[in-house]
């Protein structure tokens, strides 16, 4: 394999940028880095797209995105079905929602106009897809009004979602603005921000939330306490293939990657290869197959990654100063 | 530049020679360079470096006539220098190859040069100061510039002698002498394969040259022959360049001071020169023709015959004789090169058998000729006379044309259009020219022609179309004999195209093929084949829109032009189903269709026929009804009956903008995924080949009905895989989940890294797959990287192609 491999990124989302001014302007887009990307297209950093250029529709919000790519290749295949549902042959015939009904001047079907309803029924219909369904995707609604009428489409829509795909919702805190009218200062929402940073800003960037995972898996791994394989029962060898110890706390199941996939699918069909979430033999505890696999992949691949997380925790003094850190950067 | 260099020039000179003042510079140069100030003084220089060399052993008249010592050049010691040059490339007078270039530049840099050489006086700038000596030129010197020119003329053809030009009308008492050159013919080194298969790359410097020599190439060649004619082929016995110019001065003298003037006239630009050269009309053929006969009219009779009889045989699948095409500009040159080295038992070239010359009423009957050549001397001999070919050999009005002034090609193609067809050796130039350049009389089966060189599998996949097909069209081999050949549309420039589009009355297409494949509809649609007996001429062929109209295309006979028009693309699957399966009469419509197809709406008189609306789309709205409507009032062609979800209409604007003319239907076609599907793109591809099928009768809907109909969108994810696709999925999946876990954590097994949400790389894993595992498994046959991405997208399993859309490996996944 020529292609150095790289494990799962912390973050990999796909967001919908609505226009604050107009809400009827949307965008499509991925990025790693939401916030950062978000000041690109309100022109605070360079690099935003030219379809957010313009300084009439500026400033820009996410009201939404789905996060839990495994990797770019994934974003960037779901961000371009979701921003081309009349073309995308990730959807099938049957299901398409939305139709092309003009050309451009090159032939090529034009693109429908976009409203946040389509883009929302879109987004569902592509989180049922084949090529989508068994991805490790989680939804974030930063917007009532987006929330609600995602809310509304659920309800009509011929087919529920996949139940274990979390929708997340993060709505502009009531408090903060509350607490900014009732001391009636000129406190900018910055200071609110940093006060209780919400929605994007309060997404985590880097690998914390698996920290204590990451943790775990080293210290077994490291001082071989593996045993034996919690699925097969059979020793395990260090350094010899995949192992992947299970996401819960204090739970050091851990098994070869073979066993756990098939354990995890048991229960789903066995035609699947990809596993989406099952129960630990050991802690009987769920766990999650992103989970795993990004704990997994940053043990095999993200060797400057681990060291980065094992040292930021060992000076971890203020643990809310690390987090807005990260959400600076 | 030139206006200001005056006035600076003698600044100059003042700043310099202050600069000698005070440098205190060796005073021989200076001394020396003073002398080089006269102006005419260059050009004795220039004649004697030349002459210098063959001081001794000849004297050549003009040259020695003005003997003047260069002692300039003694000290610096560049002798030898110039010598070697020399030997590289041709004398300085041969260096103008524009006589009406203006030279003012080169005298004032020469001139300017040589101020500062005369102050400076060092010896690098005298270096500098000989050298432009040498390779300026001076135009003052008429004699000069006459004698080059006349030497040019030679040295051009020097190796080059047996390439024949334009048929002349002034050669023709030459014809009698033909029989002494015969007789001396075998001694000449015959033209080997090498020969021929090097001809191609020979091309550029022959089109060098003729860049260089600009438009006094014609007259010089027809000065040539006549020069030629006393001299019995000096430049074929040619030792050495110099004694030739040295010996020819005079004799060459007297012809290029007739043909001085018109060779005045006109200063081509190098491509127009470049594009003259390659219109004009070489008479090709094999070394032994080539050497045997002098005269081009002889050539041309021979060439013509060898045409007529290739053209006269039936079998569609004899290979071409190196002799039609062009050797200089080959297209498929490696077959036929193997079809120029065919020999029968006898060791006889094959292709020769075939030609009759000794028939031919250009000349009597000379049994002094090889023997091959003599050996079929039948009635057929007169066919090509007799042969009323479309294509017509130059008249001695385009020779006129020829030798005054080149006529702009693009008049020329417009005027004689089906002049184009034969060029498929020609696509190495620019194609611009090839409009006239129709060595090959006649429409010969395009069969007959090599593909390009990467099309062979394709080429062999339209033999078998064309050779499966051929029961119903029984008239197909013979056809494109009678009828006007089809343009090559896919040699024409974009630009052509998109005039020749223009011409048709659509608007521009932007998309290459489709404008090819437009353009052959058209064609196809302009050019019905009528019944055998009123085959129209090149010129009906060629009329107008409207007169096209009231010819009804004949759909049988618009049949047997399918073959012919062999579209760049890979060959279409649905051409001999529909040769097989299409009724008659379902094919009139059709080839209306073809004609509308593009997506600008057609102009009112580039409609095809009246043609009933055949469509069964569900929704019957104004479209379809203002569509029957303008089909009754305007002929307006129909579109094919696509899928109903697959029309989109055109948007009531459009619809009200186009209000006489039918609307076109629009087709939403499936663009590839932008991360992946190379197959979509593939689909894409052969439906924009379906949409615009040249082939008239070649139904478009049949393409789609069949192959992809009524769900065109062809959907990754295809809701009802087919049985067999499921077990093959099955299987894949077995394949995948039974191999063995990797013992090296960097190197994991297929499964694993599906697990772990990496990319997959679909030919890998194919290849993978079938290299053995599906075989563990139980599954016989192989998958192709289609499948497999099938599979992986049913599996929500990322997966990607080895190459991105600019079809480079990736870097990073």
């Amino acid at each position: 394999m020529p292609v150095l491999q790289k494990p799962i990124p912390a973050l990999y989302t796909v967001y919908i940028l609505r226009s604050t001014v107009r809400h009827a302007s949307l965008y499509i887009g991925s990025t790693p880095n939401p916030p950062r990307r978000l000041s690109q297209h309100n022109g605070e950093a360079k690099g935003g797209a030219a379809r957010t250029s313009r300084s009439s529709l500026r400033p820009w919000e996410m009201v939404g995105l789905v996060s839990g790519f495994p990797g770019q290749t994934a974003a960037l295949k779901f961000e371009w079905a979701l921003a081309n549902p009349h073309l995308s042959l990730h959807i099938p015939p049957s299901s398409r929602l939305t139709v092309s009904t003009a050309v451009k001047a090159n032939g090529h079907p034009k693109r429908p106009p976009t409203s946040i309803m389509g883009v929302l029924s879109n987004l569902h219909l592509l989180l049922r897809v084949p090529s989508f369904a068994r991805w490790p995707l989680k939804l974030h609604f930063f917007d009532a009004g987006v929330y609600a009428t995602w809310q509304r489409w659920c309800a009509t829509a011929n087919e529920p979602l996949r139940s274990s795909i979390s929708v997340v919702t993060d709505f502009k805190p009531e408090a903060v603005t509350n607490t900014i009218d009732q001391q009636g200062e000129t406190e900018t929402s910055e200071e609110a921000q940093q006060a209780r940073p919400w929605g994007i800003h309060a997404l985590p960037l880097d690998y914390q939330p698996v920290k204590e995972h990451v943790a775990k898996g080293q210290a077994v791994f490291e001082f071989e306490r593996e045993g034996d394989c919690v699925v097969c029962h059979k020793p395990i060898h260090a350094g010899a293939g995949l192992h992947v110890v299970c996401s819960n706390d204090g739970c050091e199941g851990v098994g070869h990657l073979l066993c756990w996939s098939r354990h995890m699918l048991l229960d789903n069909e066995a035609d699947d290869i990809l596993p989406i979430q099952g129960h630990c033999p050991k802690c009987k505890g769920e766990v999650l197959w992103g989970d795993m696999m990004k704990e997994l992949t940053l043990r095999l691949r993200g060797g400057k990654d681990v060291q980065k997380l094992l040292k930021t925790r060992k000076r971890r003094a203020p643990k809310p100063k690390t987090a807005s850190q990260a959400a600076e950067l | 530049m030139i206006a200001s260099s005056p006035s600076e020039k003698p600044r100059r000179k003042v700043k310099g020679t202050k600069d000698v003042a005070t440098h205190g510079q060796t005073k021989l140069p200076k001394g020396k360079v003073t002398k080089s100030v006269a102006k005419d003084k260059p050009t004795k220089k220039k004649a004697e470096i030349v002459s210098r060399h063959f001081v001794d052993d000849e004297t050549p008249p003009n040259a020695i006539s003005k003997p003047e010592p260069v002692t300039v050049n003694d000290p610096v010691a560049l002798e030898p220098a110039l010598r070697r040059r020399i030997d590289w490339t041709p004398p300085p007078e041969i260096m103008p190859p524009l006589p009406q270039m203006d030279s003012s530049v080169v005298r004032e840099v020469s001139s300017q040069t040589q101020g500062a050489s005369l102050t400076t006086g060092d010896t690098s700038r005298d270096l500098f100061k000989n050298l432009l000596d040498t390779y300026g030129r001076k135009p003052d010197d008429p004699e000069a510039s006459e004698r080059s020119i006349s030497e040019l003329t030679t040295d051009v053809l020097g190796k080059r002698k047996l390439i024949e030009m334009v048929a002349t009308t002034t050669n023709k008492p030459k014809t009698p002498e033909v029989s002494p050159a015969k007789s001396k013919a075998p001694k000449k080194k015959p033209r080997t394969i090498t020969d021929l298969a090097t001809a191609a790359y020979r091309l550029p410097d022959e089109s060098d040259v003729s860049v260089s020599t600009g438009n006094s190439k014609t007259e010089s060649l027809l000065e040539y022959f006549a020069v030629s004619d006393g001299q019995a082929g000096p430049s074929g016995k040619q030792t050495g360049a110099k004694t030739v110019n040295a010996k020819k001065g005079a004799n060459s003298k007297k012809p290029s001071k007739k043909k001085a003037e018109p060779r005045k006239q006109i200063l081509l630009s190098p491509t127009s020169a470049l594009r003259q050269v390659s219109r004009q009309d070489f008479v090709f053929g094999t070394a032994s023709q080539l050497a045997t006969e002098e005269d081009p009219e002889l050539l041309r009779a021979l060439h013509k015959a060898m045409t007529a009889s290739n053209q006269d045989l039936d079998d569609p699948f004899v290979s071409p004789s190196p002799v039609t095409s062009n050797l200089a500009v080959q297209r498929s040159a490696g077959r036929k090169l193997w079809a120029a080295g065919a020999r029968d038992e006898g060791g006889d070239l094959l292709d020769l058998a075939v030609v009759d010359l000794t028939e031919s009423p250009a000349f009597p009957r000379d049994y002094s000729l090889p023997v091959i050549l003599r050996e079929d001397a039948t009635a057929d001999a007169q066919s090509p006379i007799a042969h009323k070919s479309p294509v017509e050999i130059p008249s001695s009005d385009d020779e006129a044309l020829f030798g005054t002034k080149f006529v702009d090609v693009d008049s020329l193609v417009k005027a004689k259009p089906n002049l184009t067809q034969r060029k498929d050796e020609s696509n190495v130039l620019n194609l611009s020219h090839d409009a006239l350049e129709t060595n090959q009389a006649g429409p010969v089966d395009d069969v007959d022609f090599g593909p390009p060189p990467s099309n062979q599998e394709q080429y062999k996949l339209i033999e078998e179309i064309q050779s499966q097909s051929q029961s119903p069209l029984s008239n197909s081999p013979k056809q494109p004999v009678d009828g006007p050949p089809r343009p090559k549309f896919e040699l024409y420039t974009d630009a052509q195209l998109a005039r020749e589009i223009a011409s048709y009355g659509f608007k521009a297409v932007k998309r290459r093929t489709a404008m090819i494949a437009l353009l052959d509809q058209c064609w196809s649609s302009k050019n019905p084949t009528p019944a055998p007996g009123t085959r129209p001429t090149n010129h009906a062929s060629m009329s107008t829109a409207s007169s096209a109209t009231a010819v009804a295309p004949n759909p049988a006979a618009s049949a047997p032009a399918a073959p012919v028009a062999k579209p760049r693309g890979r060959p279409r699957k649905s051409s001999e189903q529909a040769a097989a399966t299409a009724p008659p009469d379902a094919d009139a419509p059709q080839v209306a269709q073809a004609v509308k197809k593009p997506r600008g709406r057609p102009k009112k008189d580039a409609a095809g026929t009246a043609a009933p609306p055949t469509r069964n789309a569900p929704r019957v709205t104004k479209a379809t009804k203002t569509k029957a409507a303008a089909a009754t009032a305007k002929s307006a062609p129909d579109p094919p009956p696509l899928a109903p979800q697959v029309v989109v209409a055109p948007s009531p604007r459009r619809r009200g903008k186009a209000k006489a003319v039918a609307p076109e239907p629009v087709t939403v076609l499936e663009i590839a995924d932008s991360d992946s599907d190379s197959d979509c793109s593939l689909s894409s591809l052969s439906d924009m080949d379906g949409l615009f099928s040249s082939d008239a009768e070649q139904a478009v809907d049949v393409s789609m009905s069949t192959s992809i109909g009524e769900d065109r969108e062809m959907s990754l994810v295809s809701m009802d895989p087919t049985d067999q696709q499921t077990v093959m999925f099955s299987c894949i999946t077995k394949a995948v989940t039974t191999a063995p876990p990797a013992t090296d954590p960097l190197h994991p097994s297929w499964h694993e890294k599906m697990l772990m949400y990496d990319p997959i790389i679909l030919e890998d894993l194919a290849a993978w797959l079938n290299a053995g595992r599906l075989d563990t498994v139980g599954y016989d046959g192989e998958v192709s990287p289609f499948d497999v991405k099938k599979w992986c997208e049913s599996k929500s399993i990322c997966c990607l192609w080895r190459n991105n859309l600019h079809g480079v490996a990736r870097k990073r996944l």
